[in-house]
Parts: C-alpha cells; structure tokens; sequence
C-alpha cells in the first residue's frame, strides 16, 4: 500500500478538545475549536488535513445550496471475487454512508454562481477514493447534468487512482470520464478541477488532469505513480518537493496552488468569470 | 509435464525441437525412410505436448508468455503486413520517443496510420526502447500522429505493448499523467476509425494512452491488466512475488477481457505462441484488423463517434438500486 495511505491517516483525536497535527515534522498540539476554524489546516505549519466530501462541500457550496443526486442510487459489485473486496463494499455501505461508493455528485451554489460539484469521499469502504465503476458512472453523471442545466462542472479529486478490485473494468473509467469531459469541452461548459491530497494513479492520468482550470492545495500529494514504484523506479535522486502540487506548480502542470481558506473564493471568481 | 512453468516448459520444448532436427538431418543424408518416420512420429508427438500443455495455461503463464524475450514486437508486425511503412519521429514539444513508433503505410490496400508501443532485443535497443515505458513526449508523439491521420481521413491502427508508462522524475516533471489524459479525451473523440491490437502486454494507463479506440483486439497470449500483477501482489499481499496470484484476481487475460465485455475479440496465435511463428501471427493480425477497418470504414463520422461514445459510457459494472 503506498506510504501516503498511512501518513495521511486522519489526525488523532485524543477525545475532546485537542488534536494532533497529522505532519509528523510539526505534530503540534491544536484546540479543537481552532482546527475546526481554520478548515482544518493547522495554524502552526500549514498542513491541510484531508476532508471528508461532507465537510469539503460544507466548505465549498452556499450554505443549503447543496442538492445531491445519485444518492445511493447505484452500488458496486465484487464481480471479479477479488479478495476482500465485497468486505470493503459492505464496510462502506454498512458502517459508514451508503450513499457514495467514493464521490458525492450534487448541484450548488458558489458565491451565487450555479454549478455541478463531483467530490471525491476518500474514507469510504477504506478503497482511498478508487475508480471503480459506480465512480464512473456518477462522475459521468454529474457531467451530463453539468450540460443538461449549462453550468460549470467542479471536480474535488482525493483518489488513489483506478480500483484494482475491479480489474481492467475500472482502467475503463479513465476513458469513460474523459469522454465525459470531452464532452464538455465540445459544450463549451467549464470543468474546473481541483487537485487534493492525495491525487494519484488513474485519477490524474484522466479526469483530474483535465481542468480548463486546475487548482491544487498545498502539500497535497500529487502524482502518477505510487511512492514506492517512483522510489524504486527513479535513476536520479527526485528533488525534496517530488510529487507534490508544488512541484507540478513549479514545472507548469497546475495553474495554481489554493490555501483552503482562499478556495471557495477563487472557485466563485474563476466560475463568474467563465459563465457567459 | 503437467506441473511445469511455462518457463520450463519451453525449455523442454527447445530440446525436444533440437533432437528432432538432428535426427532430420541424420534421416536425410542418410535417406533412411525408417529414420523420417520416426521424425514425423516425433514432430506428431510434440505438438500434442504443446497442445496438452497449452490447453490449461495458468494467467500467470500467459503474463510470462506476454513479455517473453523472443515474442514479435511492433516494428517486427509492422514490417510483416505494411507497405512503404515511413516512420515518423518527435512530438514536435520536446523529444523524440523511441518507445512509440508509428508513421504511415499501407496496409490491406489503404493508407493508414500505424502507431506501436516497441520493446527492443538486446541491451542496447532495450535501453533506447526504454524498456517499452513510454514517456510524455510518446504519448505527445502517439497523438500527433493520430491526428494527423485523422486530418486527412486516414485509419488508425494502434499496436500495444508496454509494461507501463515511465515512472520517473523527468517524466513526471514534463507532465506524464497530463500527457496520458489529453490521450484519452482527444481519443474519445477523434473523428477517424481507430483500432487496436494488444501484441504482448497491456500495462495499464500506460497502454490506454494509445488505446481507446472503436475496436480492441487481443492477441490469444496477450494480457490487459489495471495495475501490473507484481503492484498489485505488493498492494494486496504485501509480497511482489505473489505476481501469479494477482494476475487470477485481476482477470487479466484476453478470454477474461472478453468476457467481461471489454474488448471485441481475440486473435488465435500458432500453437506454441506468437514467437513460435510470427509470420503466422501476422498474417492473424492482418486478417483480423482488416476485418474491422472494413466495418468501420463505411460508417460516418458522426455514427462512428456516436458508437464509440455509447461503448466507452456503457464501460463499467454496477447494480441499480
């Protein structure tokens, strides 16, 4: 499993009113209330804690704008009997909320501006925001909606890439989502996407790398390859920042690197300025 | 023989293949009529090992048998079924990618594009090949070429055959995954027929890149797979080595890919595998491909891409609730 799975586990909770900062360099202790504040993003060193797509949206959309579709209107299948797998799904479904299988699709509102929001949910049946195919199919979803009411489609990718439970099925949905954003570009419907930590794998060969506009938090991890296969891999030593949003930011890969709390405002300026 | 590796295997069969042809050559300078018979006998007696043994291929035997260092590459096809093949180099942003050739040539009486995924021999070509991991400015390359192909109304014919797309530092900084994406998407929509053969292995992103097209093929012995077996035993079993175990999780084989209705068909290979008689191979490929270009060709753009479109959104396996 590549290492950012376990470092990126949520911060510790030790119960109640503190929490420890999830960078192992800083670690620092925080006041609950503060934490929640700041959107998660930790006073002292600026670590950006991953969110859960509830709280991202929370976050991002006019309050009560939010309407979701595709709420637990499809499921997925262990067709391969891939072991564990069918475990997985039923944790998902069974213990946390039913409704996602990875993404959380609905319509909102951004500083007043309509558009589609497509949220990936890492946690959810511990599959690290995977493509698997009721991803690819609520992703497509969500994009035909984006041209059905002619609003900008927003994509908040956490995803660990393509869902190896589902075999060579789900290497398919980068090509179904692509189409999907094709699709748009021929609309001329803007698809803003933005890259979270961690983005990887099958998500930013496809879809994720496929912004008029792409966006990125700080810090977040950000690259095609697993560590531990760029870490074998590599010929040369990789520079300190490697697969991060800097490092894309730096060779030209993403327009802009966001601090959370500048996000909701940047989308609600980059929306108003692409809507006709 | 039953509990051999495909790797010992085919070392049984070299010996077998070496006593024959000595005994051949014995027979026919001696003109022994007893001596050829029993070569016959002998020869009869092979192929039903072969057959027996490549009756009940394990996945992981055709993963091995996918990368095997004698299987045909690319160029070696494309020199096989192409006329007045004109390679064609660089994607005029960065570099030229020896691990994708491609340029036009005829092909079954049309002009076509052909664009290849290439492995090299020894060594050397090995290293200018990049070991078949294709880098962004191939991926740039690959789509150069197709668009081209599509300006003027030509087919395109893509052959597979990539461990992976490269994974290191140079790659990621000149935008790897950005480059395998604007594939995807640009592909989906490209307004000319497109096929695909995958030849040897299908190694994930790095083989979609060039093969979302209006039909996928697959060689008999090829594999398609979404993550490497070795990743994913590593993933899974925390042990690359259990490579053999993850390929029969994944479903990685061209009947597997069949059956779950993700390509269109698959190309039988000699009796032995492709490298045991590439001109045969070939000449499968050939028929195979041009069966396809002649369904396709006759469409309009707009029906082709409609298809095309209604194929890649029908992709995936869920249950309505």
């Amino acid at each position: 499993m590549p290492d950012w799975f376990r470092r990126s586990a949520s911060p510790e909770v030790p119960e109640g009113a503190f929490v420890r900062c999830a960078n192992p360099k800083c670690a620092a202790i925080l006041y609950t209330k503060d934490f929640e504040r700041d959107f998660k993003v930790c006073p002292k060193c600026g670590h950006h804690h991953r969110l859960t797509a509830d709280e991202r949206i929370a976050l991002t959309a006019d309050e009560g704008s939010f309407v979701e579709f595709d709420r637990a209107t499809l499921r997925g299948m262990d067709f391969l009997t891939f072991p564990g797998y069918a475990d997985k799904l039923r944790v998902g479904e069974e213990t946390e909320d039913p409704r996602t299988d990875g993404l959380v699709t609905g319509t909102a509102l951004i500083g007043g501006n309509p558009c589609v929001l497509a949220v990936s949910d890492f946690e959810w049946g511990r599959l690290a925001g995977t493509m698997g195919s009721v991803f690819g199919e609520k992703f497509a979803r969500a994009a035909d909606r984006a041209l059905d009411e002619k609003s900008a489609l927003i994509t908040f990718c956490a995803s660990g890439g393509a869902r190896m439970q589902e075999g060579l099925t789900s290497l398919m949905q980068m090509a179904k989502t692509s189409l999907s954003v094709a699709q748009l570009a021929q609309a001329k419907i803007p698809y803003i996407v933005v890259l979270t930590h961690p983005s990887t794998g099958g998500a930013v060969a496809s879809y994720a790398s496929l912004g008029d506009v792409i966006y990125a938090e700080p810090g977040a991890t950000v690259g095609l390859s697993g560590e531990r296969v760029a870490a074998q891999a590599q010929s040369v030593k990789p520079p300190a920042n490697y697969r991060t949003a800097e490092f894309l930011e730096e060779h030209g890969q993403v327009d802009k690197i966001i601090p959370r709390r500048e996000l909701t405002l940047t989308l609600a300026k980059t929306l108003a300025f692409l809507q006709p | 023989m039953d509990d051999m590796t495909i790797q010992e295997f085919e070392q049984f069969l070299l010996e077998l293949d070496n006593n024959i042809e000595k005994l051949e050559q014995a027979a026919q300078r001696t003109s022994n009529a007893a001596a050829e018979a029993e070569v016959r006998r002998l020869r009869a007696q092979r192929d039903g090992y072969v057959e027996r043994f490549f009756a009940k291929l394990t996945p992981w035997d055709k993963v091995l048998l996918a990368r095997h260092p004698q299987r045909p590459y690319a160029l070696d096809y494309i020199s096989a079924f192409c006329d007045d093949f004109i390679e064609l180099h660089g994607d005029r942003l960065f570099g030229d990618d020896g691990a994708l050739v491609g340029g036009f040539a005829r092909f079954a009486g049309q002009s076509v594009m052909m664009v290849g995924q290439q492995k090299g021999r020894d060594l050397k070509e090995r290293q200018k090949r990049n070991f078949g991991y294709m880098k962004p400015e191939g991926y740039r390359k690959a789509l150069r070429l197709m668009q081209l192909a599509a300006k003027f109304q030509k087919p395109v014919i893509a052959l597979v055959d990539t461990p992976g797309a490269d994974p290191n530092v140079p790659s990621e900084e000149r935008g790897i995954s950005e480059a395998i994406a604007r594939n995807l998407r640009e592909l989906a929509v490209l307004p000319t027929p497109t096929v695909c053969v995958m030849i040897g292995e299908g190694g994930s992103g790095g083989a979609l890149g060039i093969a979302v097209t209006d039909r996928v093929l697959m060689l008999e012995h090829s594999f398609y797979s979404v993550i490497a077996p070795e990743g994913c035993a590593a993933i899974i079993a925390r042990d690359a080595t259990k490579g053999a175990d993850a390929a029969r999780w994944m479903k990685v084989t061209a009947q597997d890919a069949l059956a779950l209705g993700l390509i269109d068909g698959i190309i039988p290979e000699p009796l032995g595998g492709a490298h045991r008689d590439p001109a045969a191979t070939a000449e499968a490929i050939r028929t195979a491909v041009a069966a396809a270009l002649a369904e396709l060709t006759p469409l309009s753009t707009d029906e082709l891409l409609a298809r095309r479109a209604a194929r890649l959104r029908s992709l995936g396996r869920f249950e309505t609730i």
